[in-house]
This record gives structure tokens, C-alpha cells and sequence, in this order.
């Protein structure tokens, strides 16, 4: 053994225990020691090994490689097995060096070198080998120390997660009473922000003396007598001042002696229970005093409680009523079966309802409720219960039950009054008819100049009687409501043609110049009530004619657009006799007929009064302005619809068929049931040189339609078999010849719904029984 | 085993014809030894090297050695009947990864009696890392040899022959069932008493018993050569004056300084904090003493069949044109074959797995 030998030894070992010291965990010091002691003291291989209880245990070989040789067989294994090691042991093992160092704590530290190394150099490294096992011993109690704290850290953070998460509060007092544990609950009770602010403190710290000094006497009894207090309600005040309520039970805490060391304190807040059974109370106390019935029952729907309410008005007492079904009880053989079936449905599905339903009292009384019911939930939203409100609605009913009867009694008496008007309107006018065509025969024939005048007056008198008849119909048609205009598109163009050209036949023969004036904007397509316009304007064109005996008759219209609204503005302007200012105030009103001249007196007095109201019915206005002798203009204005600008029209869409086109009359096909009817219009047309063919329904006119084409089809409405407007659908929609010959409804009936469903289902124009022969040529004159 | 130098042009068609020809020739792998003047095509280099059957290890070193001379041209191709496991090592983010990587690939070899080649790139500073998880497998069962691959210029370049194709900043191993025997010195000796590393980080020595390490080492080395320290020629001045770190029962493990900066000194390879060095003083004499014991330490009763030599280059540029004296040392027959490295990578059978600076490391080869 030379000194430099000796002097590099200590190097090295002082560079070995600056290695291990350097070193953190158990396993780095071992690996990182052995790497160093095999580099730097030359070995070949370094073992560390442990005997716990007789079994060896390899920590750690190098090289590796060699770690499954290194097993309980090795032989220097064995020799640790066989023999105490206490310093440390040399041997000779493979041609090599074995030296076995004692490290403690049954820990063993081996390696091998080729070179033998001197007992002197044992002796040296043994200390180091010491602070080895030192390193080890110490970072293995550290790291098993730290996984025991970790151990603890996570059961304490575990049992501060519970005591955190439980809604009570849950506190520790050691015998001073000054608090030692505070989960979350407790410490949001108090009011603290932190567990610092109640650690460590006595109540007298934290609450109000009066309080705390309540407490402490409740903590005092408890560490004195080992006895727990329970489910004790408190009252404090959290940090918002406002009272809450606790139920605070109180246990000594003792130790494994038995001795009490302190206190464990639950405290449930019970506030919000306190206020939510005052609610109910107050709740109850509503109920009870309502005069509606309340019933709550459980979720089977069995009665839990009723209020004074329901016993006013069903008679039973809540001792009747409860652990009952309420349907059981209360419904009978009045009480609607389906009502009681969706009722049972919805509560079963949980559902919320609203029924009417007849119920009867204790006594047999039925009287009619309805029932609002709602399911109650409890915090999670469950169902446990329903709670229904009942009103007596008898009364309420039996109105409703008056009311549909007054209803259905005037309905009827619309519907009569109905009949009437259209069966006075058929009945009187055709007779009148018959009288009115008989007498135009009459005057054809010879008469003495006696015979001449009565005709003439009975002829005036008729026609008089029909005008008076159809005005009165009118009225009464407009006054009772029943004229409901109906805003379809129609062709103004031709409206007004039609007009122009019957004022223009009507004045033939009189000095008078018939005008009409349009606009050049005018539309050629609006939306209104076509029928209810052009009797309008009869009227008023009809009044002019009258009292116009010289100049002209002026029909002026336009249309204008205010306030995004459409309007029709038509004006009749005549040059006749004028009216005075005092007759305009009365110009409207039924029955006034005005003007000196008896003579002038041509009308019922109703015309005017007619057109006023059909123009309000349309939500129009008329005026007027007239100077005597000089002339009249009456004016009106209608709200319209402009569906399409001059001349842009498709007219095939809205002309009715034939309208506006002339055409030759040469063979007429007559559908007429009525024998006297027959007889009128066959002589007109004899008269008139036009061939005709009549059918007696309108089986028969639909078959002689087919038969031939004929120039036109006088179509009246109302007969046997088949009425006039079947006849019409048929032969509109069949192949015949007469598919589109103009077909003119003849009616007694005055309704304006028949008039227009004889348009709708296909009829070219429309003449009111009874007619005049110049009616009739008229409207032949149209076709 | 069979050896060849080829020159530069010759160089990729032999190693393709070798590589190709293997298993015809009973070539169980190839051991390839560069010089930093071989012209490498490192993309058909790389193709080539995929594509061979056979295990392939190896690397470029500042000169190679052949038969008795060193060449700073041309390679050797040493065909090896011998089968190899190899296996490159280049994930270095902890001593956990190296040493899951080394049981993967090579746990389950027995390494009695087997040599292990190792070549690094000199640059890599994890080398130690390796070494240290490579020594804790296998110990000193095997024996190994190798080097510091790369050039003077200590350029950053694919430097390595691997299977995957040239690599750097890795390191490759081999392990084959080849009977070797090791010896190493180096033949510098310690001027000063050993001093205490007080702070190093890898290669960078920054305090000696806590003074600034270039204020000890200057001291040191102008009191010995009785010359002012010359910074400007730094290599120069140091080349005589490596330091060396102790080590029982064997010589120092010599630390080369090649710089020196914020008077910290940087050595060719790493120096352990904690650990004692000494200032160590060399001639050719001892130098060639070094050679010597090398050669004889690599003696065994076996017959030499061939010679796998590893010396330092920084030896020759200090030796200069007496190195050829030093070869002769080595391997006075003219059998051998190996590098002039930047770093000697070597474990004699009884001692650590180190790598060595200024020093010379004969492999005996006692197989075929």
C-alpha cells in the first residue's frame, strides 16, 4: 500500500459521500452511489442487498445484467446468510475480490474488484460505506415518512371534504369551549368568511353575549353532566342581520378513558322549514276563508285536507272528506262521464286541469263547478299531491243556458222573418206580375177611350204597388242587417256600360242627353260588391231620369287614393227640377217624397233612403247639392280595392258569359212553371215576333236544351223537379248547344243572395218578376 | 476477418460490393473506419447503408490506421464473419430513456465474453450518460473499445456508419462474439496534487478548490514550463499539460483542454463535479512508455490475430513525425487496422466503461 494510493482513496471516498450526499430519493443514492463506487474504486461489480426477516433481497445489481445470478444461491449470499456480518468481510470469489460492507438495518453493500484491496483501505472506506447505509436508512424513513403524511394529508382532506359537504353544521369545543373544528355549514351559519375567525374563539367572541351566554350554558351542562342535548332550537343572527333558526344538538367528546375533552355540536338551520310552515299557515288561513272550495289530497288523489270553503259548499266536513277520493263522493248521475275519465287521466299522467263538471252536495242538491286542480311538488321537483280549487258556476251555467235559448229563439225568428220576406216576395209579386203583364196586354188590344183610361191607371197603379213592394223589401232587407257586402273583383267597365246603355233607352224619346264621364285613369278591374253598386246607381240614375224632364243626366266617375285607401267616386249629374233646401234635410228619410208637381210623384219615397243605407252598409258617404230648377248632383264615395288599371283586364275572367256582346234574338227557350207566367211572357214574345219554346221544369228545359241551341234561356228559379239554378249548373257543365247561350234568372224573389247565386252558378243576367215588356226588351238589348 | 484500405474514389464501390457480395463472402457484418478526408455522398451513402442485409457499425475519424500507418485518406472496410447486434442511440432526455432503450434492444444478450464496439460523435455531450447505463447492463463482462468520431474542425456532420444510414449527434453500439482482449494507457504523468472539482457543468471546469479554474491551471502550467501562458496558441500550450482524474488502482483518465473562456477551461469530454483531477506532464518518452503498456496490456496467453488500434489524434499532433514510432509500438507486426480518434472509448475487463483523452487503446483479436 503506497501514500499515493492512500492520499486517492480519500479522494475518491470524499467524492463518493459528496455523490450520496448529493442525492435525494432512496433510489438515486443507490444507483448513483454504486455507479460511482464501481468507476472510482475500480470495481467490477457493486450490490446492494437487504435481509428482512431471512429473506434476501437484491435492492440493486451492476451491472444489471447480472441480477438474476445475484439470488439467494449466490455464494456470497450465503455467506451473509451463514454468517453475522457486523464491519465488514473480505473473500475470494471467481478470481476475484468479494468485500461485504454492513451498512445497518440488516443492509448489506458488496463489491468486486480484481485488485485486492488492504485491510487499511477496508477500514477507511467502512465509514463511508456507514454514511451509505446512513443516506439510505435516512431517505428510506423520508420518503416512508412522506408517504405516511401523504397518507394522512389525503384521509384528512378526505374527512374535511364530508365535513365540508354535509348541509349541518358540525363543530368540536375542547373543555374551554373555545372551538377547535368548523366545517363549511357551521361557519356559513356564524356568519364567518373563514375557519380563522372562529378558531380558537368562544362563542362570547363570535355571537352576541345574550346569545353565546346561551350556549355556553347549554356546552357547560354537557361537559358537566356527559348528557347530549338534542334537536335544541336556536336562534342567531347571520352576518346579513337577519334571524336564522338552528336546530343544534350537542354530545360531550371523549377520549379513549372515557374523560370528556370537549363537545361535538350539530346545528341543522332550519330557517327556511320555520318560514315555509308560517307561509303555510297563512297559506291556510287564505284557503280557509275563500268561498271557493280547496281540496288537497296525496298523489293517489285521496283528500289530505279541504278548507271551510268546500264544506260551505258541498256540505261535508273535512272528517267526511278526508282519506276519501273526492270523485267517489261527490259525483253522480248528472256528472259528465268523459269529464270524470280526462280528470282521472290527468292526474294520474301529473298533469294540471280545468274541467267543468256537475257534482252534488250532501243533501242530493246537483250543482255545477269547475274545477282548477295543479299538481305540488316537493324541492326535487316530484309530485306529492294535488291541490284543487272548485267555484260553483250554477248560476254562471244556468245564464249560459238562457242565453243559447234566447239565441236559438231569435234565430228562428230571423229565420222567419226570412221566409216571410222571401215568400212575400215570391207570393205578392207574382201576381203582381200577372196583373202588370195583363194589363200591357190589355192596352194592345181595342179599347174605348174609357177602357183606356182605367187601363192606364191600373197599369200606373200596379207598377206603383211592385216599386213600393221591392222598396220596402229592400229597406227591410238593409235595416235588419241582412245585406253583407261582398268585396269580389268585377269588371267596372262593363258595369257601366250596362248603365249607360239602359238610361240611354229609358230617356229615348225624351229631350235629355245621357253622359257618361270616366276618367281616364279609370281601372277596368275593382274589388266591391258589384250588385250593391249597380243598384246604387239605378237609383240614383232612375231618380235623375225622373225628374229630369229636359237637358242631360251626367254618370261622372273616377276613383282616388288617400291615406293608402282606394275610393270610388261616382256623381250623377242632372239638369232636372232641383230640390229645395228644405227638402235636402229630409232628402234620406223614408217616405218623403218631395217636389209640387203630383205628377213627379213616381216613387215609394224609400229610393233614396235605400241608397243611403246600401252606401253606409259599404262604409261610404253620399251628399248632395241641388239648386231649384237648375238641377241636382248626387255623389257618392266607396272604399274599393284597384286590382288591375285600364285596360289591362283579362275579361274573359270576370265578364259573364255573353255580356256586352249583341246578338239576335231568334228563338227564346223558356223555363216558367207558372201557367199564368206562361201565358204573359209567351204573348210578349209573340208580340215581339220571337220564336219561343217553353218547359215547365227544369228537368224538361235542361233536356230541350240539348235538343238544339237556342239565342237565349229566360230561367226562372223557383220550380219543380229541378230548380233554375241546378237547370243552369247542368247545362253549363254538360255537352250541349246551349253551354254558353245567355241564361237571364226570372224570379219573384227580391233577395239579393239569390241574384247572386244565379251569377255564381252561371247565369249571364238577372229580371225581377214582375217585369214589363220594356224590361224585357231591354235586357234583350243587352245581350 | 478480413480487412482492406481503400482510397478515396474506391472507397463506395468496394463497401457496395462488400455489402452486396456478404453473404457469398460468409460476411456477417461490416466494421467501416474512415478518414476526414473520404469524400462521402451522404444520400447515396445513406441509401446504400438502408439497404444492406447486414449490420454495419463504424465512423469517420480524423485518420485511420492500417498496418503500421496512419492515412488521413481513403477507409477501411473490415468484413467480420463474426454476426453483430447493433443498435443506435439518439433520444438523450434522461439516464431512465437510455437505459429503457438499452434493455429493450440488448437486455437479453449475455455479454460474456463479447466485444463491444462504440463509436460516438465526439461532439455529443450525453456521451457519459450512455456509457454509465451501458456499464450498469453489462458491466465488465464484455470488453469494449471504440472512439470519438468526427474531424479536427470539429464540424457538426454525419459522421457515424450506421444501418440507418450516417447519423449525428448519436451514438452507435455493436456487440458480436469476438474473442478481444484490451489495454489502454497513455503515459502522462501528475505534476500537481490532486485538485478538487468545486464546479463543473459537462465538459466545462469552472472552479478548482473553489478559485477560478483557468487562474489554477495558468498557474500551474507556467510554473512548470517556467513559461509565460500563451492564450493565443492555447492548444499549443495545453497539448503537454492534459489534466488527469483519479481513479484507484488505475491511471488517471486523461481530460484534454482544447479552450478556455471566462476563465472557465473546456475539455474534449465531461469532468464530474466533486471529482479530484490532476494537472498531468507528458513527453514523447512517456508517451511511447504509454504505447507500450498498452500493446503489453492487451497481451494474453491467446494467440493476436489481428490488431484493432485506437489512438488519440491530439497524440500525433503532439508527437508529430515520432508519432510513427508510437504505431510501431502499437503494433510492431503491421497487422492492425483502426483510427486516430477524438476520444478513445475503452474498458480493459476490470474497471468502469470510460472515455479516455490522449490515449492509446489496443484491442487484441485472438478470433479469425
Amino acid at each position: 500500500m503506497t501514500t499515493r494510493h492512500k492520499n486517492i482513496l480519500s479522494e475518491i471516498l470524499l467524492e463518493i459521500t459528496l455523490v450520496i450526499a448529493n442525492q435525494n430519493t432512496y433510489d438515486k443514492i443507490v444507483k448513483k452511489t454504486l455507479a460511482a463506487w464501481l468507476r472510482r474504486l475500480n470495481c467490477t461489480v457493486g450490490a446492494l442487498i437487504s435481509n428482512e426477516h431471512g429473506k434476501i433481497i437484491v435492492q440493486n445489481v451492476i451491472p444489471t445484467f447480472l441480477r438474476s445470478k445475484f439470488s439467494e444461491h449466490h455464494p456470497l449470499i450465503n455467506a451473509i446468510k451463514d454468517k453475522k456480518i457486523e464491519v465488514f468481510e473480505s473473500y475470494k470469489f471467481e478470481g476475484q475480490n468479494a468485500y461485504v460492507f454492513y451498512l445497518g438495518q440488516e443492509r448489506y453493500f458488496i463489491f468486486l474488484r480484481k485488485n485486492e484491496l488492504s485491510e487499511e483501505q477496508c477500514n477507511e472506506i467502512f465509514p463511508v460505506t456507514q454514511f451509505f447505509g446512513k443516506s439510505l436508512d435516512n431517505a428510506f424513513e423520508r420518503e416512508k415518512r412522506i408517504k405516511v403524511e401523504r397518507e394522512l394529508s389525503k384521509e384528512r382532506r378526505l374527512l374535511r371534504t364530508v365535513l365540508d359537504s354535509l348541509p349541518e353544521a358540525i363543530y368540536l369545543k375542547d373543555t374551554s369551549l373555545k372551538k377547535i373544528l368548523s366545517n363549511h355549514a357551521d361557519i356559513k351559519n356564524i356568519g364567518a368568511a373563514t375557519e380563522e375567525e372562529v378558531l380558537n374563539k368562544t362563542d362570547l367572541e363570535v355571537f352576541p353575549k345574550d346569545i353565546a351566554q346561551a350556549f355556553i350554558e347549554d356546552d357547560q351542562y354537557v361537559l358537566k353532566t356527559g348528557q347530549p342535548i338534542l334537536n335544541k332550537t336556536e336562534q342567531i343572527v347571520n352576518n346579513e342581520g337577519r334571524n336564522e333558526w338552528l336546530s343544534t344538538s350537542k354530545y360531550p367528546l371523549k377520549d379513549d378513558d372515557g374523560t370528556i375533552i370537549g363537545i361535538v355540536g350539530t346545528g341543522r338551520n332550519i330557517t327556511d322549514q320555520l318560514e315555509a310552515e308560517e307561509q303555510i299557515k297563512r297559506l291556510s288561513l287564505v284557503a280557509s276563508q275563500t268561498t271557493n272550495g280547496v281540496i288537497i289530497t296525496d298523489v293517489r288523489g285521496y283528500v289530505e285536507w279541504i278548507n271551510d270553503g268546500f264544506t260551505r259548499l258541498t256540505e261535508y266536513t273535512f272528517e267526511e272528506m278526508v282519506g276519501k277520493k273526492p270523485g267517489e263522493i261527490l259525483q253522480g248521475p248528472q256528472s259528465d262521464e268523459d269529464v270524470t275519465k280526462r280528470m282521472g287521466i290527468a292526474i294520474k299522467n301529473g298533469k294540471s286541469f280545468e274541467e267543468e263538471i256537475i257534482n252534488y252536495k250532501k243533501d242530493g242538491t246537483p250543482y255545477f263547478i269547475k274545477i282548477s286542480c295543479n299538481p305540488l311538488r316537493d324541492e326535487e321537483g316530484n309530485i306529492n299531491g294535488f291541490m284543487a280549487i272548485e267555484s260553483d258556476i250554477t248560476e254562471k251555467v244556468e245564464n249560459e243556458k238562457a242565453l243559447i235559448e234566447a239565441k236559438q229563439i231569435a234565430e228562428k225568428a230571423k229565420d222567419a222573418e226570412k221566409l216571410f220576406l222571401a215568400n212575400m216576395s215570391h207570393e205578392i209579386r207574382t201576381p203582381l206580375n200577372a196583373i202588370i203583364g195583363m194589363t200591357s196586354l190589355l192596352k194592345d188590344t181595342k179599347l174605348d177611350a174609357e177602357q183606356t183610361d182605367y187601363t192606364i191607371n191600373l197599369e200606373q197603379s200596379s207598377k206603383f204597388l211592385l216599386s213600393l213592394i221591392t222598396d220596402i223589401l229592400d229597406l227591410a232587407k238593409v235595416e235588419s242587417g241582412k245585406v253583407e257586402p261582398k268585396f269580389e273583383p268585377f269588371d267596372l267597365d262593363i258595369l257601366l256600360q250596362n248603365l249607360y246603355s239602359t238610361f240611354l233607352l229609358k230617356a229615348n224619346g225624351k229631350p235629355v242627353k245621357v253622359i257618361l264621364e270616366k276618367s281616364d285613369e279609370l281601372p277596368s278591374i275593382i274589388k266591391g260588391d258589384e250588385l250593391l253598386i249597380q243598384q246604387i246607381l239605378n237609383n240614383l240614375l232612375s231618380n235623375a231620369e225622373k225628374f229630369t224632364p229636359e237637358g242631360s243626366i251626367t254618370l261622372n266617375v273616377h276613383t282616388y287614393e288617400e291615406d293608402g285607401q282606394s275610393w270610388l267616386k261616382c256623381a250623377v249629374i242632372d239638369t232636372g227640377i232641383g230640390i229645395s233646401d228644405e227638402d235636402q234635410s229630409k232628402l234620406f228619410q223614408k217616405f218623403n217624397q218631395f217636389g209640387t208637381d203630383e205628377n213627379n210623384k213616381k216613387g215609394s219615397g224609400l229610393g233614396l233612403c235605400i241608397t243611403k243605407e246600401l252606401i253606409e252598409v259599404m262604409e261610404g258617404t253620399i251628399s248632395v247639392k241641388s239648386t231649384i230648377n237648375k238641377g241636382s248632383t248626387f255623389s257618392f264615395v266607396l272604399p274599393i280595392e284597384i286590382i288591375e288599371a285600364k285596360n289591362t283586364s283579362d275579361q274573359r275572367v270576370f265578364k259573364k258569359i255573353n255580356q256586352g256582346v249583341k246578338y239576335s234574338i231568334d228563338h227564346i227557350l223558356i223555363a216558367e212553371d207558372n201557367l199564368m207566367n206562361q201565358k204573359y211572357i209567351s204573348r210578349l214574345l209573340q208580340k215581339l215576333n220571337i220564336k219561343f219554346t217553353i218547359a215547365n221544369n227544369g228537368k224538361e228545359v235542361v233536356a230541350l236544351a240539348k235538343e238544339k241551341e237556342y239565342s237565349l234561356i229566360l230561367m226562372d228559379l223557383q220550380m219543380p223537379e229541378m230548380d233554375g239554378y241546378e237547370a243552369t249548373i247542368e247545362i253549363r257543365n254538360s255537352k250541349n248547344p246551349n253551354k254558353y247561350t245567355p241564361i237571364i234568372a226570372l224570379t219573384a224573389s227580391a233577395l239579393v243572395e239569390q241574384r247572386k247565386r244565379a251569377f255564381e252558378v252561371g247565369m249571364s243576367d238577372f229580371l225581377s218578376k214582375p217585369f214589363t215588356p220594356d224590361q224585357l226588351k231591354e235586357k234583350f238589348s243587352l245581350m | 476477418m478480413n480487412k482492406t484500405y481503400l482510397k478515396n474514389d474506391s472507397f463506395f464501390d468496394a463497401l457496395q460490393n462488400n455489402i452486396e457480395a456478404a453473404k457469398d463472402n460468409a460476411t456477417n457484418s461490416l466494421l467501416v473506419l474512415s478518414s476526414a478526408n473520404q469524400a462521402v455522398d451522404t444520400e447515396k451513402m445513406n441509401a446504400l447503408l438502408k439497404s444492406s442485409s447486414i449490420p454495419v457499425i463504424g465512423g469517420i475519424f480524423p485518420e485511420v490506421i492500417f498496418e503500421g500507418k496512419s492515412y488521413d485518406q481513403g477507409s477501411i472496410i473490415i468484413d467480420m464473419e463474426q454476426e453483430m447486434k447493433t443498435l443506435v442511440i439518439d433520444d438523450f432526455s434522461s439516464n431512465e430513456a437510455v437505459e429503457a432503450l438499452l434493455e429493450k434492444h440488448l437486455g437479453e444478450l449475455d455479454p460474456n465474453g463479447k466485444t463491444v464496439f462504440v463509436f460516438a460523435d465526439a461532439l455529443l455531450d450525453k456521451k457519459a450518460m450512455v456509457f454509465e447505463e451501458l456499464y450498469n447492463l453489462f458491466g465488465t463482462l464484455p470488453r469494449y473499445i471504440g472512439g470519438g468520431a468526427g474531424t479536427l474542425e470539429f464540424n457538426s456532420f454525419p459522421c457515424l456508419y450506421t444501418n440507418r444510414g450516417m447519423a449525428e449527434g448519436s451514438i452507435t453500439i455493436g456487440i458480436c462474439d469476438l474473442d478481444t482482449s484490451v489495454g489502454v494507457a497513455h503515459g502522462w504523468e501528475p505534476i500537481t496534487e490532486p485538485l478538487k472539482v468545486t464546479k463543473a457543468e459537462g465538459n466545462k471546469i469552472i472552479t478548482l478548490n473553489w478559485k477560478p479554474a483557468m487562474q489554477v491551471y495558468q498557474e500551474i502550467v507556467e510554473k512548470h514550463s517556467g513559461q509565460p501562458f500563451d492564450y493565443d496558441n492555447f492548444f499549443d500550450t495545453t497539448k503537454s499539460y492534459p489534466f488527469g482524474v483519479s481513479k484507484l488502482d488505475s491511471e488517471k483518465i486523461v481530460r484534454d483542454p482544447y479552450m478556455t473562456e471566462n476563465d472557465m477551461i473546456f475539455t474534449l469530454d465531461t469532468i464530474e463535479e466533486g471529482s479530484h483531477v490532476s494537472v498531468l506532464y507528458g513527453n514523447t518518452e512517456s508517451l511511447l512508455d504509454g504505447a507500450s503498456k498498452a500493446r503489453s496490456r492487451a497481451e494474453s496467453s491467446k494467440e493476436i490475430k489481428n490488431l484493432f488500434l485506437i489512438d488519440c489524434i491530439s497524440r500525433v499532433l503532439y508527437m508529430g513525425e515520432e508519432f510513427s514510432a508510437e504505431l510501431n509500438k502499437l503494433d510492431a507486426q503491421n497487422i492492425g487496422f483502426g483510427a486516430l480518434t477524438l476520444g478513445e472509448i475503452a474498458n480493459n475487463g476490470d474497471s468502469f466503461l470510460e472515455v479516455y483523452n490522449k490515449t492509446a487503446v489496443v484491442c487484441a483479436i485472438h478470433d479469425n
